[in-house]
């Protein structure tokens, strides 16, 4: 109990979680560009192929890879298939089957794309990229807000799931009607929750002489070369290989 | 297994990623900038404005019931606009919306900037003009910001709709008839969404109000009701839409020949031996490559234009606080 | 647990002298006084349990000495100094007087442990190698440095005391407050808890402890005060809690090796009620070794009260 996802979990237990944040980004995010520029033959087909490697080196089951791609790939074999049929009133028959091929590329881009942010998802935890960010010249604001909000979502996530267990043995979802009624008294209790813990914090900060200024240490990890390296020499050739295979 | 339609990453092309995160940006400036103020003024109000943000993230990943029975998420822009207000909700909802992405794996990362458009920008806009207009109509708090929930999540998968469209254009009936099957198909699954939610919005909001001991305005900091330039901006918004697409509908299936290539049929026409005597120092190598320059031609000017009307609405603002004397 | 031979803290604490003078404080939206007419000295560099039933006004008690509220009446005094709400007084007081409050949810705020402790070191305007240095050094002084760059939510609870805990302790204060730092954590997590608060105690630390347990208070505390309806009605050594008429109307109930000690025949009764029950199970063992039980041979812990009084 208490974590967020596990996607988060994941992020910050991996074997990969000693690596500098850029060595991470610059290979699960050269992967996702890789994916949106090369010819889909073979190119996302070698992206996935990079994206399913990584997750068996970094430590990341492939059971949790797969089952964080369900969702997206729901939507990307239906916009796909929404491409493949063309609707005109004009034509006979008014709704037909084209663009097989381009829709089937479509949807082989789709998922190599989502599985590299996956992978980008999965490597890469939140704080670590917020501190980073800051690094990066993202203003303090926006930096402070990201890291209080992710805090914060961990603990408003976890009461609210007590809460909705609570109201499960309550028969709180027996049934549409209830459902939306304890849905509303779930959605208010939120951000009751959310204002009340504020201002918790808010005592429990100030003892610790809090003014406003929340700082991000970053934790010192070095960029591998080794790693930077692969990762390059990796996505050059998924890319290279991928125009002269595939054509332009 | 339907969520709210966050577009997955690869979905869109290169250039609509780029076209969509600029149109987006300035909104999320402003929204940022209007956010600033607020959290200068205290340690407090810093607490209070990212508790809001988690709780929109959370109301996201609450489960509620869908026609097909399985599970769905609400988008939480409706409940949570009537609480915050539409401009920290660009601002905090673009932080949630990268959240998702990072967190659930829902929504990719090229594709994060029409996403922040179309659930962070838009939706929360059309929420607020809903709501405000259905409070000056008469109607109780709770009542109009579960309408304007309900309109919201139907105004952001219409949008995405749009945006999927554009990207993906019907080879016979072009982006009109794309249009038509993006919204026929996830209308299935949306509209039944957003009643759902509208429901759930009116029910929490009528709770909250109930316990009088909760100043929203107070502990959100949102700002005191504004006059209805926001229908202004979402009026712009929709006709800024209606503007790229009407044509391409109207006329599909015509030749979308340039002026400029009009032109020059027009002299081949009149003058067959004419030759030109200038000849461009670099032309582009394909026409993919032409497009692109485009639409990032486009790209930079929404962004422009975009950005102007951000900071004299902010200024606007600014001065109307300055003239209150507060 | 085993502590390491890291010290807590590079120069110490400074000692400081915490006092409460009649303090009368009410609840808006309440009816009664939460503290009235409340006085506490708190010794310095010792260890004191503050003791009273739930409503008793201890949470209340320690907000005020921490300046998160303001008293009606009374005040508070630092070093014989009368305490200032203004910025720079309750910075410096705060910089005195540390408070970790009963959730640990309600305090901690960064991503990973690691930035939960330099926080409090970087809000002292140190550097940020300064930073590293703290925070790398007080999580091997309490046993900490496993869980340097887990985020907080995925700490148990027990953890997330610890790391609490560590987070003012980084910042050395003089006098550090807990409310309830013990309250649902299981025997282990206990005694961890009680571990960490021992070494920052050994370094010069002044330890406060509200809490409803009294055999805790009874074997840990140098010093106990019991709250009874809004003021202490008693503070001193532990044998303030042999008093049956206080623990009474305190709600409590009295100390177990009290208890024990006090139905003793007199020829195995020790001269003075010892703190807990274990170390009573030791003496009477090794003063009348009846039932050939020899000493050494059973665990200190597992003497039940039926071996011990045959």
């Amino acid at each position: 109990m208490g974590a967020i996802s596990t996607i988060d979990t994941l992020a910050h237990t991996n074997r990969w979680s000693h690596h500098h944040l850029g060595d991470k980004v610059a290979w699960a995010g050269g992967l996702v560009v890789a994916a949106l520029l090369t010819p889909v033959w073979p190119g996302a087909f070698a992206v996935t192929a990079c994206v399913v490697c990584s997750c068996a080196l970094a430590g990341i089951p492939l059971r949790v890879l797969l089952g964080v791609l369900r969702i997206p790939v729901g939507f990307i074999v239906a916009g796909a298939a929404i491409t493949a049929i063309s609707v005109a009133p004009g034509q006979r028959p008014p709704i037909r089957l084209t663009e097989l091929g381009a829709a089937a590329s479509l949807a082989g881009r789709g998922v190599a794309g989502t599985a590299a942010a996956a992978l980008l998802a999965l490597t890469v935890p939140v704080p670590e990229l917020i501190a980073r960010a800051r690094r990066a010249g993202v203003p303090a604001a926006a930096c402070e807000l990201a890291i209080l909000m992710y805090r914060m979502i961990a603990v408003s996530l976890d009461r609210l799931r007590w809460q909705r267990m609570a109201q499960e043995s309550r028969l709180g979802y027996d049934g549409v009607r209830c459902s939306v009624r304890s849905l509303a008294a779930l959605a208010a209790a939120a951000f009751v929750g959310s204002v009340t813990h504020a201002q918790r914090l808010a005592t429990g900060l100030g003892a610790r002489g809090f003014d406003g200024t929340v700082w991000l240490l970053d934790d010192g990890a070095r960029h591998s070369p080794r790693f930077l390296a692969s990762a390059v020499s990796v996505l050059a050739l998924v890319v290279v290989g991928s125009f002269l295979v595939g054509g332009r | 297994m339907i969520f709210a339609m966050h577009i997955a990453e690869g979905f869109l092309p290169p250039a609509w990623s780029l076209l969509w995160t600029l149109a987006a940006a300035p909104f999320v400036v402003a929204g940022f900038r209007s956010l600033k103020r607020r959290v200068d003024a205290g340690a407090d109000a810093k607490l209070a404005t990212a508790s809001s943000g988690a709780f929109c993230f959370v109301l996201s990943a609450l489960k509620i019931p869908s026609v097909t029975g399985s599970c769905s998420h609400p988008t939480g822009v409706g409940l949570g606009t009537t609480l915050i207000g539409p401009l920290p909700m660009a601002a905090l909802g673009s932080i949630v919306l990268l959240f998702q992405a990072m967190l659930l794996a829902h929504g990719g990362f090229t594709t994060l900037g029409a996403n922040i458009f179309s659930m962070a920008v838009v939706g929360p806009w059309v929420a607020w003009w809903v709501y405000r207009a259905g409070t000056s109509g008469g109607l109780s708090m709770s009542m109009a910001g579960g309408i304007g929930a309900g309109v919201a999540g139907i105004a952001t998968y219409c949008v995405t709709a749009v945006q999927l469209a554009l990207a993906h254009p019907d080879p016979v009936s072009g982006i009109g008839g794309s249009l038509v099957e993006f919204l026929g198909i996830f209308a299935l699954t949306q509209i039944p969404l957003s009643v759902v939610e509208a429901l759930i919005t009116v029910l929490a909001l009528r709770w909250l109000s109930a316990r009088s001991s909760l100043d929203i305005p107070a502990l959100t900091g949102r700002a005191r009701e504004r006059s209805l330039s926001a229908g202004r901006v979402v009026a712009s918004l929709i006709g800024v839409v209606l503007l790229m697409t009407a044509p391409l509908v109207a006329r599909s299936g015509a030749e979308w020949a340039g002026a400029d290539s009009r032109a020059t049929d027009m002299v081949t026409t009149i003058d067959p031996g004419y030759t030109p005597w200038f000849e461009g120092w670099w032309t582009p190598s394909s026409g993919e490559v032409e497009s692109f320059l485009f639409a990032l031609q486009a790209a930079v000017g929404a962004g422009v234009v975009g950005y102007v009307f951000g900071s004299r609405r902010r200024d606007a603002r600014r001065a109307l606080t300055d003239t209150r004397g507060s | 647990m085993t502590g390491s031979a890291q010290p807590v803290s590079a120069s110490g604490p400074r000692r400081a002298r915490l006092e409460a003078v009649s303090l009368t404080y009410r609840y808006p939206n309440s009816d009664t006084d939460a503290l009235s007419g409340c006085s506490l000295a708190v010794p310095a560099g010792q260890r004191v349990a503050l003791l009273g039933a739930n409503g008793s006004g201890k949470t209340t008690l320690l907000l005020l000495l921490n300046g998160s509220f303001r008293p009606a009446a009374g005040e508070v005094r630092l070093d014989g100094a009368p305490t200032s709400y203004d910025r720079a007084g309750l910075r410096r007081w705060r910089r005195a007087v540390g408070l970790v409050v009963q959730d640990p949810d309600d305090m901690l705020l960064a991503g990973t442990v690691r930035q939960e402790l330099a926080f409090g070191v970087l809000n002292l305007g140190r550097s940020e190698d300064d930073a590293r240095v703290d925070v790398d050094r007080i999580l091997v002084a309490l046993s900490l440095d496993h869980l340097r760059d887990r985020p907080t939510h995925l700490l148990s609870a027990g953890e997330r005391h610890r790391v609490a805990i560590a987070a003012m302790a980084i910042t050395e204060p003089a006098v550090l407050l807990l409310d309830e730092p013990t309250a649902g954590l299981d025997p282990a997590g206990v005694e961890e808890v009680l571990a960490v608060l021992d070494r920052l105690h050994a370094a010069g630390t002044t330890i406060v402890v509200s809490t409803h347990d009294v055999d805790l208070a009874h074997r840990w505390a140098d010093v106990v005060a019991v709250m009874v309806a809004g003021s202490v009605a008693a503070c001193g050594s532990r044998e303030v809690l042999h008093d049956q008429e206080l623990i009474e109307s305190a709600r409590l109930r009295p100390p177990s090796a009290f208890t024990i000690w006090q139905s003793l025949p007199g020829d195995l009764r020790p001269a003075t009620c010892p703190p807990d029950v274990a170390t009573l199970a030791v003496h009477l063992r090794s003063a009348s070794p009846v039932g050939g039980v020899p000493v050494g041979e059973v665990p200190v812990g597992e003497v039940s009260v039926g071996e011990v009084s045959r």
